[in-house]
């Protein structure tokens, strides 16, 4: 490796006064409309404007339903497909870029994928009905049935993102040396101990870092939620959108972003501590 | 169509790491130089000084009396050979080769012609259309040669251009590098950690530890006239035997028993000293009672062509080669004699020869 | 395997298969489904025909056509702004070991799970001040700032592959550093240049909430769709929704080789 007195810091300088200018100084702007009022005066009032809107706490509720929900669902999904993947049979690969095929999906367009299945006039009721199940189509989506809403968002958005936790569990899964393994096996481990003794301590890194960042980013959960349920589920990204395009409040809607701002760092501040350990696979 | 080598108090640190300490070093026109050493010990940051590929922190590097310290490797009319062969993997043999050549604006014919005479000489002309993931390691190697000197540089650096390749086809690349340098008669440096590739290929050996030349020389008298314990104990298979001994009088004491010497000749001091042996300067008896010492019999390893023994005198293991048809029982007890004119001295305290050694 | 074992084990295969591929068939039949046979009870599960109709509705609705173009415009600009600013950070990265480098890695793959969209609100009061506001290369700064520390890691990633001793061997050979470079280091990483090129387009096509927040007329795609999402009839939106997925099935087919670069992981081998 190459040592030079300046030449690297040319190199990466364009990420850096990028990344200040599209990322910490709109990060500074987002808390000054939040905090400030349009003279310039310290305000907690748009907070108290956020908390008392009836949708808020809704919002929060739905979101974090949301996350608790659908992460462990993906990782346990994710685990499962990715073991299939490491028995390497025929075929294994062709499998696994299939199962990565969501990777690439926007979540808009997976919660429109979704909408065919869950309206009214989509699969699923044909589907019931061609099996003798139901005789005239249930109306899944609408404001009486949000749980049934609530089922289709965390469908779609497992659909889409178990992808991304495959990935990482998959790589996990490659640098486990088959060796330790077989040593359990030598020493007459059936195939759960292997599972709980074996393996999954083994994989925990990774399941660590899978489960952060997808918390992460289930957190700015809004496309999905839109496409399907419109504002049947408030969810936190969703109500920053309503409030700055349909109300036209930028402070309300930077309310929210801080909001989840706040708790996306929280979450990075604990992943720094796992990560120190674990520097090099860092995710 | 060769140049000539001089490196003056060369320093190199890599952040707190000591690479290079101090290395002065002059290597003749046409000279097969070697540098050999342990893993780690700077050989190869030596060399990337010399190709230009390290700015030493410290230290002047001259080719041909020019100062080319602080020249691009491309200014210094030379050639490197990496341990990991380099080649590129998205050309053909035949780019690969050419490559120097049209970077240095060479006419056509003339590219053409040098590319031909390198393929010819490392017998790679059959493959000069292939890319190199449809070559062996060997292949590879030759192409990676033949592309150094195609550009005909004066100095050829070579990186332990063999450790990748198995055993057989190292003893024959080792043959052809032999004739090749006798043939372009380039000055060449060559790395290695392997001291049996070093004996063989060298006009001379510089032998590195921790960063320091501790001692360059011809084979022959690397072999025979170690400066110290570390270089005896690193040259050879097996390496040289070092005992504790005692110089009184005429005699040196080894355990209880006594070996007459010339102590004149070499101007030794009386007291403790440390002898070193090789291997094959040991004669062996299976009488106990014939040879200077007795000795337990360790081990007896066939080789095919002799029998490595190790033997055991008080504390001290000694390793002996001896004919093959002699075989011995585990615990036997035999007799030795060293061969007084091949007995080196060292002093026990810092390991350096004492005796005298004699001039070139 | 015993029989039963191998029996579960590709039952469970084609279980997972048909999860992952039943959704994107069903849109896809949507979107080639004539427009009354969508509203019908019950609805065949393969089209009487296959019919161009909804498709040519959908793209000859008002606004799709220029949102199209103005999606494949930003994502373009997405694209060369993000290389441009993280080829030379992730070369520098693998190539190059300097002060502070540790502290930029870590800062890199931190930034990467940072909310960057939500930024988008702050931006569009900025942007109305800075002219930017409702134009592409508005939108593509955004998405730049989405892209670059992904796109950093994956660079450096696959400029690690590359051996250096490669690039030293041209310099021996005669070539100045920049010239090693292009001659060597730049057409051995290419393909994998090309793989990081297109996840950053795809990044950008997908992105929806910093687009619709700092647009106005000129929408991009999923902008489009999710503005007049609630006034759309449900083969509008089908068909928006299958012509969303054709980069991601494209780029998978592209990227597959990287899949693990992509998060910053060396696979196994
Ligand atoms: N780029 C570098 N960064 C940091 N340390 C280095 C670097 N290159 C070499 N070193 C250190 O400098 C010392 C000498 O290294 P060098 O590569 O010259 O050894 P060597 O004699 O060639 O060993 P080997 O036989 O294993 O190739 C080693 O301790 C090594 O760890
Ligand atoms: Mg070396």
């Amino acid at each position: 490796m190459r040592r030079d007195k300046i030449f690297p810091y040319l190199l990466i300088l364009p990420v850096i006064l990028y990344l200040f200018l599209f990322l910490i100084y709109p990060s500074e702007k987002v808390i000054e409309l939040a905090f400030r009022t349009e003279e310039g005066n310290f305000t907690l009032n748009y907070f108290f404007q956020m908390f008392k809107d009836s949708r808020f706490f809704d919002a929060l509720k739905y979101t974090f339903l949301l996350v608790i929900t659908i992460v462990p669902l993906q990782i346990v999904t994710a685990i499962l497909i990715g073991f299939l993947v490491n028995k390497k049979f025929k075929g294994s690969k062709m499998f696994l870029y299939i199962c990565a095929i969501p990777l690439g999906i926007a979540d808009l367009a997976a919660g429109l994928i979704f909408l065919s299945i869950f309206t009214q006039h989509g699969y699923l009721n044909s589907i019931l009905y061609y099996l003798g199940i139901i005789k005239s189509p249930l109306p899944f989506i609408s404001y009486e049935n949000t749980h049934f809403v609530f089922l289709a968002i965390l469908l779609a958005e497992h659909w889409r993102a178990t992808a991304i936790v495959l990935i990482i569990i998959v790589a996990g899964l490659e640098m486990i040396s088959k060796d330790y393994i077989e040593a359990a096996e030598v020493m007459g481990a059936n195939s759960f101990q292997k599972l709980f003794h074996v393996i999954l301590p083994l994989l925990k890194p990774s399941i660590q870092s899978a489960l952060i960042i997808r918390t992460i980013f289930a957190f700015q959960m809004f496309a999905v939620v839109l496409a399907l349920g419109g504002d049947i589920i408030p969810v936190l990204a969703g109500e920053s959108y309503f409030w700055y395009y349909l109300y036209r409040n930028p402070h309300i809607a930077s309310c929210y972003a801080v909001l989840i701002i706040v708790i996306s760092l929280l979450i990075t501040g604990f992943y720094i501590r796992i990560l120190r350990t674990r520097y090099e696979i860092a995710i | 169509m060769a140049a000539e080598i001089e490196v003056l108090n060369l320093k190199k640190k890599f952040g707190r790491v000591i690479a290079i300490k101090n290395i002065n070093l002059k290597i003749k026109k046409g000279e097969f130089l070697v540098l050999l050493g342990p893993s780690g010990c700077g050989k190869t940051t030596t060399l990337r000084c010399i190709a230009g590929l390290e700015k030493p922190d410290e230290g002047k590097i001259f080719i041909n009396e020019k100062d080319v310290t602080n020249l691009p490797p491309s200014k210094r009319n030379l050639s490197m050979v990496f341990q990991n062969y380099a080649v590129f993997p998205h050309m053909t043999v035949r780019k690969n080769i050419e490559f120097g050549l049209r970077i240095k604006k060479f006419d056509k014919e003339e590219i053409e012609n040098r590319v031909k005479k390198s393929a010819e000489l490392l017998k790679i002309d059959e493959l000069l259309e292939r890319y190199p993931s449809q070559l062996s390691g060997g292949q590879r190697q030759r192409v990676a040669i033949a592309r150094a000197i195609a550009t005909h540089p004066e100095i050829l650096l070579l990186d332990e251009p063999l450790s990748n390749l198995d055993a057989l086809l190292r003893l024959k690349m080792r043959a052809e590098l032999k004739k090749l340098h006798r043939d372009t008669g380039t000055t060449t440096v060559y790395v290695t950690h392997d001291q049996v590739e070093a004996l063989s290929l060298g006009d001379r050996i510089a032998v590195m530890f921790d960063g320091e030349i501790v001692q360059i020389d011809t084979p022959r008298r690397i072999y025979d006239f170690p400066v110290n314990v570390k270089v005896g104990g690193f040259i050879g298979t097996p390496p040289m035997n070092f005992l504790k001994a005692v110089v009184e009088e005429e005699n040196i004491l080894i355990d209880k028993f006594k070996i007459k010497i010339n102590r004149d000749a070499k101007r030794l001091k009386a007291g403790e000293t440390i002898i070193g042996i090789r291997a094959e300067n040991i004669k062996v008896y299976k009488n106990p009672d014939k040879g200077d010492l007795k000795a337990e019999v360790v081990v007896s390893e066939p080789l095919g062509s002799n029998n490595l023994l190790t033997l055991r005198i008080g504390e001290e293991i000694l390793k002996v080669i001896t004919e093959p048809d002699l075989t011995f029982k585990t615990q036997e007890i035999i007799s030795i004699s060293f061969n007084p004119e091949k007995i080196r001295f060292f002093d026990p305290e810092t390991g350096e020869a004492t005796d005298v050694v004699s001039p070139e | 395997m015993n029989l039963k074992e191998k029996t579960t084990f590709y039952t469970l295969v084609i279980v997972i298969l048909l999860w992952v591929l039943l959704p994107l068939f069903f849109i896809t039949i949507s979107t080639f489904t004539p427009q009354k046979e969508i509203y019908a009870w019950p609805k065949p599960l393969v089209p009487s025909k296959f019919s161009a109709e909804t498709l040519l509705f959908f793209l000859k609705s008002h606004g799709v056509i220029p949102s199209l173009l103005n999606s494949i415009i930003v994502a373009l600009l997405t694209l060369i702004l993000t290389t441009l600013i993280s080829a030379p950070a992730g070369y520098a990265i693998t190539r190059f070991s300097f002060k502070g480098k540790d502290t930029f890695r870590m800062g890199i793959l931190l930034i990467r799970m940072f909310p960057v969209p939500l930024l988008a609100i702050p931006l569009a009061v900025t942007f109305i001040k800075w002219k930017l506001y409702d134009t592409l290369i508005g939108v593509a700064f955004v998405h730049t700032a989405m892209a670059v520390p992904f796109a950093v890691i994956i660079t450096s990633a696959i400029f690690a592959g590359v051996p250096e001793e490669l690039e030293e061997a041209a310099i021996i050979l005669g070539c100045g550093r920049l010239k090693a470079f292009l001659k060597v280091s730049l057409p051995l990483a290419l393909p994998g240049l090309a793989a990081t090129a297109m996840f950053t387009f795809v990044t950008s096509w997908n992105e929806v909430f910093a687009a619709s927040i700092l647009t106005l007329n000129s929408r991009t795609l999923p902008a489009h769709i999710l503005v007049t999402l609630n006034a759309s009839p449900l083969y509008f939106r089908f068909a928006g929704g299958f012509f969303m997925i054709i980069p991601a099935i494209i780029f998978i087919f592209f990227m597959r080789k990287y899949l693990f670069h992509m998060w910053g992981i060396r696979a196994g081998k």
